[in-house]
């Protein structure tokens, strides 16, 4: 009993603005910090759904009221007007968070929707098409609970086997069709030699090499790298691997460089002689982050050739926090990674 | 011969004076909020250059501490919204985290008589901090952290461990410290007079001792209390010694008692998220009598 009353499913309806499939495609992908299940579905004539299977995930987040206020605050950072419901059941959880954002596009007083019994809400909430939805109010059925009062045979005669689906989905007695997106392919990067390598002046300008490519990769999604895993194979030798994590999302390559030469330089390569060497350098970006574009500027605030910068560009509060993130990375490069700390609270 | 483009030679001269202004002595300053010294220098220490502090480190800490809290007010008010940071680099140089609060004994200000202005608690300071922590008996390393958190454009003030550094380490600090303020703290003589023979490319020197007299006589505290006139404890006498560009005389150095102002002062302006719980309440108050009315 109390595992039911668990909210196992989060749904999140975005009002404004209404995402095309591409857009609600890349919300659903940032709801993969949360669970790493996600179901984003996008039908034409109706209100796009994200469904968020929380189930094992709770804990990790603080609970179900913090996990709420987590997607609020991400979702209002993008300046997305939302809908949010958590239930038990995700066919309920949808249908509340439907009729939250019906509520909050018609600018009536929301949250309503929340808290009345599932057959008090309107039948739009279940997500069965503008089609079906005028008909049944032509018929005077308005309401889940009117809806739910009309034989099945009828309703599937009527309108086909989607009514029914719904209202069971909407009640439990049928699971949801979850279809998880897949992960996002993180950007990476290697650097095969054709033979066993041992030398150091090599070895660094092929890390340096794997780490344009990857800046590469990086830039054309647009992203900053903030967890960066190092894998060394070494022919004779276990693979050397690691994980950096930087300040700030970067895509400088000389600024990555910085940070993973004190410990390229430390790594033992091998003994050429024997056979040994580092035989393939992979990168991978573990978690990425947003770079305010034109960050390669050399002087915060102007563009090229003196020019001012672009409007929207990086601003000098982008350059000082850049700055400080590039400062920490050194420090724990060099330092360790203990080495830079913030104040106890 | 006629000059093609004036405006750009213009522009170049008032760059020039620009950047030889913010080295020399009209540049950007950060006032100590001690005016017989501020007085001294001119407005208050220069925002970019080495200062060197001498004194038991407990007490050379706490004095800049209240240092770095003008830092950051003055360069919050002088690039709003860039949030530059403090670094503490060298643990003798990490201050306590409470000193990093100002304003949490603001309502005791008003208990000898003195009038209460009603503050709230600034955490600015600790929220712009960051502690580094070097090898101990790395000399170099520490050099390095501090020359590194200098050239950082994201931060306005070093607070160093500055012990032991011979002077080729101080003039690296001098040359690096160009646009922050770096105060680095050199520990108490391990002879009598060191300070004045250490070599030396800093900008000033100070001594800190703590502040005798009231805080050692007993009865002296209590006719001071019953004055409500006492001086907030505990405190240090500041003594400026040396500055370059400024005559000082040896036999008469500028000194200031300096306390820990921060504790007392905090901001008149509730926080963000008090001010929200209010703004709701109120909304709350006015849609309830609108309730009532109709």
């Amino acid at each position: 009993m109390h595992a039911r009353s668990q909210p196992w499913f989060a749904a999140i309806v975005p009002v404004r603005p209404a995402p095309g499939p591409a857009a609600l495609r890349r919300m659903a992908e940032r709801c993969l910090r949360w669970t790493p299940r996600v179901h984003a579905e996008h039908v034409e004539g109706d209100w796009p759904l994200i469904l968020l299977d929380l189930r094992g995930c709770l804990e990790v987040h603080g609970g179900a009221p913090r996990l709420r206020e987590r997607i609020a605050r991400a979702f209002a950072r993008r300046g997305i007007e939302h809908a949010c419901c958590m239930d038990a059941c995700a066919g309920a959880a949808a249908a509340r968070a439907t009729a939250h954002a019906i509520e909050l596009s018609a600018s009536r007083t929301p949250g309503a929707a929340l808290r009345v019994p599932l057959d008090r809400l309107a039948i739009e909430s279940l997500r069965i098409g503008a089609d079906a939805c005028a008909a049944l109010r032509e018929v005077n059925v308005r309401s889940v609970g009117e809806l739910r009062a009309i034989g099945r045979a009828a309703l599937a005669d009527r309108f086909g086997p989607t009514v029914g689906m719904r209202l069971d989905q909407a009640s439990g007695a049928r699971a949801w069709d979850f279809v998880p997106i897949p992960h996002p392919d993180p950007p990476r990067a290697a650097f095969e030699f054709a033979s066993p390598c041992a030398c150091p002046e090599a070895t660094a300008r092929a890390t340096r090499h794997a780490l344009e490519d990857l800046c590469t990769a990086l830039a054309a999604r647009a992203r900053g790298v903030r967890a960066l895993a190092v894998r060394m194979e070494r022919a004779g030798l276990p693979a050397v691997r690691g994980t950096v994590h930087l300040g700030v999302p970067t895509r400088d390559a000389a600024h990555l460089w910085a940070v993973l030469r004190p410990r390229v330089e430390r790594m033992h390569l091998g003994r050429h002689e024997l056979g040994q060497g580092v035989e393939r350098i992979a990168l991978v970006a573990l978690r990425t982050g947003r770079v305010p574009d034109g960050m390669g500027a050399l002087v915060p605030g102007v563009g090229t050739r003196g020019m001012p910068a672009a409007p929207g560009g990086p601003g000098p509060a982008d350059a000082a926090r850049r700055a400080l993130g590039e400062l920490v990375d050194q420090l724990a490069a060099r330092l360790g990674d203990d080495a830079v700390r913030r104040p106890a609270t | 011969m006629r000059l093609e483009r004036p405006h750009l030679l213009a522009e170049c001269i008032a760059r020039l004076e620009r950047t030889c202004g913010e080295r020399g002595a009209g540049g950007p300053r950060v006032a100590t909020g001690w005016p017989a010294i501020d007085a001294h220098l001119g407005g208050g220490i220069a925002s970019a250059g080495l200062h060197e502090w001498w004194g038991a480190s407990e007490d050379v800490r706490a004095v800049l501490v209240q240092l770095a809290w003008r830092a950051v007010l003055q360069d919050d008010a002088e690039r709003p919204g860039q949030c530059r940071h403090v670094a503490w680099v060298g643990r003798a140089a990490w201050p306590s985290p409470d000193h990093l609060v100002r304003g949490l004994r603001a309502p005791l200000a008003g208990m000898f008589g003195a009038t209460r202005i009603p503050s709230w608690p600034d955490a600015r300071l600790h929220d712009r901090s960051i502690l580094v922590d070097v090898p101990a008996h790395d000399d170099g390393a520490r050099l390095w952290a501090i020359e590194q958190a200098a050239r950082c454009p994201g931060v306005c003030a070093v607070v160093a461990d500055g012990r032991g550094f011979p002077m080729p380490a101080t003039r690296r600090l001098q040359l690096a410290s160009s646009g922050t303020l770096l105060l680095s703290m050199r520990g108490p003589e391990r002879r009598a007079g060191e300070r004045r023979t250490v070599p030396s490319a800093c900008a000033t020197r100070w001594w800190v001792t703590p502040a005798s007299g009231i805080r050692e006589v007993p009865w002296l505290r209590a006719m001071h209390a019953l004055a409500a006139r006492i001086v907030p404890e505990p405190a240090w006498t500041v003594r400026l010694e040396r500055a370059k560009g400024v005559g000082i005389d040896p036999d008469a150095c500028p000194e200031a008692v300096a306390t820990e102002w921060w504790r007392t002062e905090g901001v008149p302006d509730a926080p963000a998220r008090v001010r929200r719980v209010r703004a709701h309440r109120v909304a709350r108050a006015a849609s309830l009598r609108e309730a009532r009315a109709s």
